[in-house]
């Protein structure tokens, strides 16, 4: 094999002629790597952030007509035994009135058994002030969203009422607020599940059940399986945030796109530096046809020649992606808090496969662009290129 | 034992240096019969017009005739690199122009040689890598490549400039390196295009007592092109070419 030495040598002698077109591939390869990262850092973030706020799956009544599950104890054993399933937590939801002193709120109440829905929700991570867990002990304890408490201007260990349209009030002591960092934190209050049931009439029954899976990816599938169990409704995160879910593959459509674009450009930097060596090389083309090189020989010279620019290219692209990545580890930046919850560096997912991917798609776009001039050299007429000075 | 010893080493040192047991063999190595060569479509230029030669097998033959006459591409002709517009060309008996592709880079690469007035040396080789390469390109490995490249550079006196890259040779060293690569795989036929066209009348002797030398050596058939009546009245034969056609 005389062609991988000739291509070999003829690289790196050259190495300033191709200089600039490695750069290219490179800065190609290792700019669509931390693109391909930072994409899909904010889409985790972002899918995070919204399964770790609502519920894997949501379990609701079966029809429309009823705001409510009867006979909740029965379905929330079926629920607990689904296989898949870590907690369940039944909920009853009751938008109501609160009162402390002369503030009054419109508030979303939820009765909720506190244990489960610690597990289910791990509420307890957003708490502020005061004492989750001791709404287990205390009938008639309820924990506030932050900003609900500033604005009725209460403190832990203080009253409040919830108030019915009838007038009639029950008096609870606040012993915890939380704050979740969503618009949730204006109207959530949570109360013992029994107590709310009590209060408003609806013994034996919930809202819905929000439900805690050991793989979130199987929550489709979990969900399906409930529903079949319980006859009751089961939509799973991915159903309820499927926009967000289009969204984010939209977005990654479009970034291939780009991506595809971009190595075509690089792709043909390399083919266009290859065109000039053909070109440059003339001479040597046609002696080495007269030597007895094949034309197929000529072509895989230059395709060789081709498949090292690029070689080199996308290991410099990798080298550019690390260091990039590193720099964006390092930078705080500013983002706005209600869609990037808890982010506060640009989050970059650095995958194996985003390297093959780009290393590999380019390699592939260079190969195609480089057996252009690689076909010409082989069709060269070898008088020509012998009688040239 | 060492008799038959002996003998084998001499056999072997034979056997690099005559690879082509054609060169042994009787018979013409070059017959052309009726070869027209025709250029362009509007405008039309006849550079050879039924041309007949035969060359002898060990000849060493000159091509003389003024600029244009048509012996480049009589010489481009013979070696395979140009197709004719009519007329046959038999080099060892096989008709070049039912050749593949693939056969004529074969048969250019282990019955040919080439020197032409450009020596076209591949400027990141070395001297040696560079006579090394037809070789290569025969599918000889690279230490066997390597032993015969310096052989033949010793024979062209370069054995003191083997590792120089063609940049670091005069334009004598480097067509004399051409000269190398062109016997390299022990041709049958050696093909030469003015080239000593760009050198002084020392380097230019010296190279054409060269191929004289090794034309009787190993019975190498040479057929050289050259404005130099001097040189050309040294050879075996002088063939002349005036517009295309063999005068004498
Ligand atoms: N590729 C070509 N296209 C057109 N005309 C050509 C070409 N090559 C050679 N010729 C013409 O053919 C004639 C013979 O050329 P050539 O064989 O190079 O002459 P010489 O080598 O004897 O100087 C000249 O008239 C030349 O102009
Ligand atoms: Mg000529």
């Amino acid at each position: 094999m005389y062609e991988h030495k000739i291509a070999f040598r003829s690289v790196i002698a050259k190495k300033r002629n191709t200089f600039f077109a490695v750069l290219a591939v490179a800065l190609a390869v290792g700019i669509i790597i931390l693109f391909m990262g930072m994409i899909s850092g904010f889409a985790a973030e972002m899918i995070d952030a919204t399964v770790e706020s609502s519920p894997h799956i949501t379990v609701d009544p079966e029809d429309d007509d009823d705001e409510y599950i009867h006979l909740y104890d029965h379905f929330n054993a079926i629920i607990r035994q689904t296989e898949g399933v870590l907690f369940a937590s039944p909920v009853l939801v009751q938008p109501t009135a609160m009162e402390h002193r002369d503030n009054t709120a419109g508030i979303v109440l939820e009765g909720i058994d506190p244990r489960s829905e610690i597990d289910t929700m791990r509420v307890d991570r957003h708490l502020l002030k005061g004492n989750f867990t001791a709404l287990e002990r205390s009938y008639r304890g309820v924990v506030l969203g932050s900003i609900l408490a500033e604005d009725l201007d209460v403190g832990i260990g203080e009253k409040v009422d919830l108030v019915k349209p009838n007038g009639e009030t029950a008096s609870l002591e606040v012993i915890a607020i939380i704050s979740t960092g969503t618009p949730k934190d204006e109207t959530l209050a949570y109360a013992r599940l029994d107590l709310v049931q009590d209060f408003y009439d609806r013994r034996g029954q919930v809202s819905h059940f929000k439900v805690r899976v050991a793989d979130i990816h199987q929550a489709d599938k979990i969900a399906a399986d409930i529903q079949r169990d319980t006859g009751l409704e089961a939509i799973s995160w991915m159903e309820a945030n499927k926009d967000l879910l289009d969204l984010i593959n939209t977005q990654q459509v479009v970034a291939w796109i780009f991506y595809l674009m971009i190595f075509i450009v690089a792709g043909f930097g390399i083919a266009n530096t290859l065109y000039t060596m053909v070109i440059d090389r003339k001479k040597e083309i046609g002696m080495l046809m007269a030597m007895g090189a094949s034309r197929k020989s000529i072509s895989i010279i230059f395709l060789i020649e081709s498949a090292l620019l690029g070689i080199a290219g996308v290991l410099l692209g990798f080298l550019i992606a690390f260091i990039g990545a590193y720099f964006f580890s390092l930078y705080e930046i500013d983002l706005p808090a209600d869609v990037y919850y808890g982010v506060s560096t640009i989050p970059i997912d650095m995958q194996t496969r985003f390297f093959v991917y780009s290393g590999g798609f380019s390699l592939l776009i260079n190969m195609i662009a480089a057996s252009i001039p690689a076909k010409q050299a082989a069709q060269m007429d070898p008088v020509e290129a012998i009688e040239e000075e | 034992m060492s008799t038959s010893d002996a003998t084998d080493g001499i056999k072997n040192d034979i056997d690099v240096m005559t690879d082509f047991p054609n060169n042994n063999k009787k018979g013409n190595i070059v017959e052309i019969k009726g070869l027209s060569k025709v250029y362009g479509d509007a405008v039309k230029v006849h550079a050879l017009r039924s041309v007949d030669l035969t060359v002898a097998r060990g000849e060493f033959m000159a091509i003389v005739g003024p600029s244009g006459s048509g012996k480049s591409t009589l010489l481009h002709m013979i070696g395979i690199l140009d197709t004719p517009s009519e007329g046959t060309i038999l080099i060892d008996g096989q008709d070049v122009g039912r050749m593949s592709d693939a056969q004529r880079s074969a048969t250019r690469n282990k019955m040919l040689g080439f020197v032409f007035q450009y020596h076209h040396l591949l400027p990141d080789f070395s001297a040696l890598e560079n006579v090394m390469m037809p070789l290569l390109i025969a599918g000889k490995n690279k230490k066997e490549a390597a032993s015969v490249a310096s052989e033949i550079l010793k024979d062209v006196e370069l054995a003191d400039r083997m590792e120089h890259r063609p940049n670091q040779l005069s334009g004598g060293q480097c067509q004399r390196v051409a000269v190398a690569r062109a016997l390299a795989n022990n041709p049958a036929l050696v093909i030469g295009d003015e080239l000593t066209g760009n050198l002084d009348t020392r380097s230019s002797k010296l190279i054409y007592d060269l191929l004289r030398k090794l034309n009787k050596k190993y019975n190498q058939t040479f057929i050289i092109v050259t404005h130099d009546d001097k040189l050309a009245e040294k050879t075996d034969r002088i063939v002349r070419i005036v517009d295309g056609q063999i005068t004498g």
